[in-house]
């Protein structure tokens, strides 16, 4: 079975399941990758068709899966790229203000999405704008994959989109501009028009199309943003703070949406992107670079840090619970944390490895302490920003 | 509208830099605005501008280039905000290949369209003024018109005009009662040659003094009078040349003028020259090798306006004369005159009966007062003189009664300016093809405008600010070696021009090395990269004319003649002279820069 096929069986599960978004989410995706414009034609069609027919949903399934049906035949080939960007030691430095990036080094696959956290100052911008070729670097290698190596600067930037925390105003519709964007990058006449809806419909921007930049909420700005960004079939994306500004449930669609895209089987493509929402980062990301005072911390998918932690492992719990700190200690001396801090907000309490949160969390039970948040962080990179 | 729409979703889908810069909304703006003024122009035309105005100022007095120039400011403006809101160079890095020249090659279209206004505006007075004078008629009643000058007694003849047209060889020199003293105008004269008959017999040369050649007086006017025939004689080498004018004799009167007194206004000059709308329309080709060749040969292509005296015209006029019906005739001419003058209302008072009757009964007279006067007068004052006094005998009598010192004007006039600035402009209209020199200002224009929103367009606005000073403080520099320059010259002995121009080559040599190695420099920060970027590509559509006069004066010949050293230059001066390859090596040395812009806009901080 090929992931064309897995990734149509995915799709017709979430339909059947009445995950009916995320399914036409997935089935859009599916239809993207197969660069076909009468399935481009055929979902826009059933998009305007539903619009008609809101509350009709029975029928829209059913039309999903007959769409979903009719890709069975497509063949959709993945060429897997190795690697896409090497970044080697790169050190980037501020002699003014002495401060510096690096030395840092990343292994970017196509598909694959790296998460960038740390404090407010440590550098993450400027990383991304480096990677991004906007600003130059003073050691250190940055590779590209072979087909992007061999292009003049110019061109290579073409691929390279860097969206900024703080994107541009922009005039006239949404829908308008997107065509703009995917004319300027050769894809011309009906084609356009396709693509063009296509990415309106898969970023959620269906009904805004007509809508002006000053009608659009900050998570729909952002949405345009990729969506004008997707159309530039970039190789690589650089999302600075893409999630700032959304709202959690925005948060996360826009994580799915990436994590998705990014896996796409025609244009896949690699991304970096730097963020406060470290937990929905982690979601979705391969592997976390924490920067602190600009140098790194690399943490992977288990939450396994990179050999430069010289910490003993632990088990850190975050906590908001209606107690004071000298009662909560006492109730929780069983499992003999090594550290507790109060911020004002929440706990932040230090145990062994061997404490786990499951018995912690039944000891505060049993104690009726009245929780608000329990948060497991021990795999988390936000033990980082704790660690002093 | 759906059309609109329509045609805006294909551009936009098809052709993305042709709907950005919306030039097809530019082009169709332009072309009702040129319509407009079209309309405008016809209009606005009438008989009186005509008269009074060259058609070639009626855009200045219309105030329709007041106008254009607001609509120009309010297109600009309009169509800038429209352009950079959506500047897709700002945004992204757009694929499409030559993207700038592109962009450049229609700033310069969208532009120039600006201009057709001016075109537009002129054929529509042009229109107009074939319209209110067609040729034909104006061609036809060339003859009446000067004879009627004749005919009227428009302007006092005299005998000196006369012998200046009919005698260029003999000098007049008149003895003032007043003053007792000779006007004498031949300075040097060979006196040795008086009594051989004015042969050049001695190269001694002195003043001729009429005073005592009184033997060769006449009388004129009641006033003593010589005419001397001279000859101009020119000696030495061609660097020391001398010119003498020597006596060659005398005449009489008599001679000289062979009718009867009356027909000295027969030397009178045609106000309107027969071939005046006999010019054909130039092509463009020989328009601009006019405009811009000319002054290199300006011997060949001088248009002779002056007036010339035709003998053709005399004679005719002395047939009239001497025809049996001198009166019906020429009341006929006037009668026709007049009739011409009221249609094309040129502003005159006549009344060619009275008139025609007084001149023919005081042919007799030697010198008349011109019964009409040939200037724009005073209606009111004219009905005023023409009320007092019982036709113009009567006026007449008493003009001449009064003090000579004193002008009076007389009775009836023609404004003879208003006839002859409505030949000139007809014969301007008829020969009207193309304004070369308009049409390569609005493309220097353009191209000087497009220059400048490709730099805006692609350019840092604060980096853009800063370049100015330091291009000005570059160009003091320059001009402070320039003085060094010419302060030293005399020590090393070099053409001053060849410094000066030398001098630039080495700057932007360096302004252009300094570009390179900031390019490839990790350390030169953006910010000034960009302005030396700046900075080469204002000096880029320079640089050649710079390159191509060092080089002509390197190459360039130098020639003494008479003890006066002059250049004879090379090709390459004349070609940069010309301003069509002013525009083209300009235009083509902006559009060569333009494939640097790319690697330094897309060149890491």
């Amino acid at each position: 079975m090929n992931l064309f096929t897995t990734k149509l069986n995915q799709t017709r599960e979430h339909l059947i399941h009445g995950d009916i978004d995320l399914g036409f989410r997935c089935l859009v995706d599916c239809v993207l990758d197969t660069q076909n414009t009468n399935h481009y034609r055929a979902v826009i069609d059933l998009v305007e068709w539903h619009e008609a027919h809101e509350n009709d949903n029975e029928a829209y399934t059913e039309k999903l899966l007959q769409l979903t049906d009719s890709l069975t035949n497509e063949t959709v080939l993945f060429n897997e790229i190795p690697t896409l960007l090497a970044v080697d030691t790169l050190v980037k430095e501020y002699p003014r203000s002495k401060f510096s990036i690096g030395p840092i080094s990343l292994d970017l696959k196509a598909g694959e999405i790296w998460g960038l956290v740390g404090e407010n100052g440590n550098g993450k911008t400027s990383l991304l704008r480096t990677l991004a070729q906007d600003l130059s670097y003073d050691s250190g290698t940055i590779q590209y994959t072979n087909e992007l190596q061999k292009l003049n600067s110019y061109e290579l930037k073409t691929h390279l989109a860097y969206i900024p925390q703080r994107t541009p105003k922009w005039h006239g519709s949404l829908k308008s501009n997107l065509k703009f964007a995917a004319s300027q990058y050769g894809t011309f006449g009906e084609e356009n028009e396709l693509i063009v809806l296509m990415y309106i419909i898969r970023f959620g921007l269906w009904k805004f199309r007509h809508h002006r930049w000053s009608e659009l909420s900050s998570g729909y700005k952002m949405r345009f943003e990729l969506a004008r960004t997707f159309l530039r079939k970039p190789k690589l994306l650089l999302l600075d703070e893409p999630l700032a500004n959304l709202d959690v449930l925005a948060q996360q669609l826009i994580l799915e949406d990436l994590k998705n895209m990014g896996k796409s089987l025609s244009n896949p493509l690699g991304i970096i992107l730097s963020s406060q929402q470290l937990f929905e980062v982690e979601k979705v990301a391969d592997k976390v670079i924490f920067l602190k005072q600009g140098k790194p911390v690399y943490s992977d998918h288990s939450g396994q840090a990179d050999v430069n932690e010289n910490t003993t492992p632990e088990t850190i719990l975050e906590l908001d619970a209606q107690i004071t700190k000298e009662v909560l200690l006492q109730i929780l001396s069983v499992h003999q944390p090594t550290k507790a801090s109060y911020n004002g907000g929440v706990f932040l309490l230090h145990f062994s490895a061997e404490q786990h949160m499951n018995d912690i969390m039944q000891t505060l039970i049993n104690h009726q302490v009245q929780m608000t948040y329990i948060r497991d962080i021990s795999k988390s990179t936000r033990r980082l920003f704790i660690q002093h | 509208m759906k059309k609109i729409k329509q045609l805006d979703r294909f551009l936009l889908e098809r052709f993305p830099l042709i709907w950005h810069t919306k030039i097809v909304y530019v082009l169709f703006f332009s072309v009702i605005t040129s319509l407009f003024f079209y309309i405008w122009g016809v209009t606005y035309t009438t008989n009186y501008l005509i008269n009074n105005f060259s058609v070639s100022r009626f855009i200045e007095h219309s105030n329709a280039m007041l106008f254009l120039v607001i609509l120009w400011l309010i297109g600009i403006i309009v169509w800038s905000l429209s352009f950079f809101r959506k500047s897709a160079i700002r945004h992204f890095y757009p694929l499409q290949r030559f993207y700038l020249t592109r962009l450049f090659g229609l700033f310069v279209i969208i532009f120039w369209s600006f201009s057709w206004p001016l075109f537009s505006f002129q054929w529509g007075v042009n229109h107009k003024v074939r319209e209110l004078a067609p040729q034909e008629e104006l061609k036809a009643m060339i003859s009446t018109i000067n004879l009627s000058q004749v005919l009227l007694g428009m302007e006092s003849p005299s005998y000196r005009s006369y012998l200046n047209m009919a005698h260029p060889e003999v000098q007049i020199i008149s003895y003032d009662k007043n003053s007792e003293s000779w006007s004498n105008s031949i300075k040097i004269i060979d006196s040795s040659m008086m009594e051989t008959g004015g042969k050049l017999s001695s190269p001694f040369l002195t003043d001729y003094h009429p005073g005592e050649n009184l033997r060769y007086t006449d009388t004129v006017n009641r006033q003593l009078i010589q005419f001397v025939t001279y000859k101009n004689i020119v000696e030495g080498n061609p660097c020391n040349r001398h010119n003498y004018d020597y006596v060659t004799g005398w005449k009489k009167y008599a001679d000289l003028v062979p009718y009867k007194p009356f027909d000295l206004r027969l030397c009178k000059n045609q106000l309107i020259q027969p071939n005046k709308l006999d010019k054909q329309p130039i092509s463009i080709f020989n328009s601009y090798y006019f405009s811009f060749y000319g002054y290199r040969h300006s011997y060949r292509y001088y248009d002779y306006s002056e007036v010339h005296p035709s003998r053709e015209f005399n004679r005719e006029v002395v047939d009239l004369f001497n025809s049996e019906n001198t009166y019906d005739k020429g009341k006929q001419v006037l009668d026709r005159y007049a009739r011409f003058l009221s249609k094309h209302e040129v502003r005159h008072s006549l009344n060619t009966d009275s008139i025609w009757s007084y001149v023919l009964n005081h042919a007799d007279r030697f010198i008349v007062k011109n019964p009409v006067s040939g200037s724009s007068e005073d209606p009111d004052f004219i009905s005023s003189i023409q009320n007092n006094y019982n036709g113009i005998t009567e006026y007449e009598k008493f003009r001449a009664s009064q003090d000579q010192n004193y002008y009076h004007t007389p009775m009836y006039f023609v404004a003879n300016t208003e006839v002859s600035e409505l030949y000139e402009n007809a014969a301007e209209v008829y020969a009207y093809s193309y304004s070369w020199p308009l049409i390569m200002s609005s493309l220097f224009g353009a191209v000087a405008l497009a220059f400048i929103f490709l730099l805006l367009s692609i350019g840092n606005i604060i980096h853009m600010l800063i370049a100015v000073p330091i291009g000005g403080a570059l160009v003091i520099l320059n001009v402070f070696f320039f003085f060094f320059a010419v302060y030293r010259r005399t020590e090393y002995g070099v053409d001053i021009n060849f410094r000066v121009f030398s001098q630039m080559l080495v700057f932007a040599f360096i302004l252009y090395s300094l570009f390179f190695i900031f390019y490839r420099s990790k350390k030169v920060g953006k910010a000034v990269l960009n302005i030396t970027m700046y900075l080469c590509f204002v000096a880029a559509p320079i640089i050649p004319f710079v390159a191509a006069i060092f080089f002509d004066l390197l190459l360039t010949e130098k020639a003494t003649r008479c003890y006066e050293t002059y250049r004879i230059h090379t090709s390459l001066f004349y070609v940069i002279c010309d301003p069509l390859w002013i525009l083209l090596i300009g235009t083509g040395f902006i559009v060569l820069f333009t494939a640097f812009i790319k690697p330094i806009l897309s060149k890491p901080e």
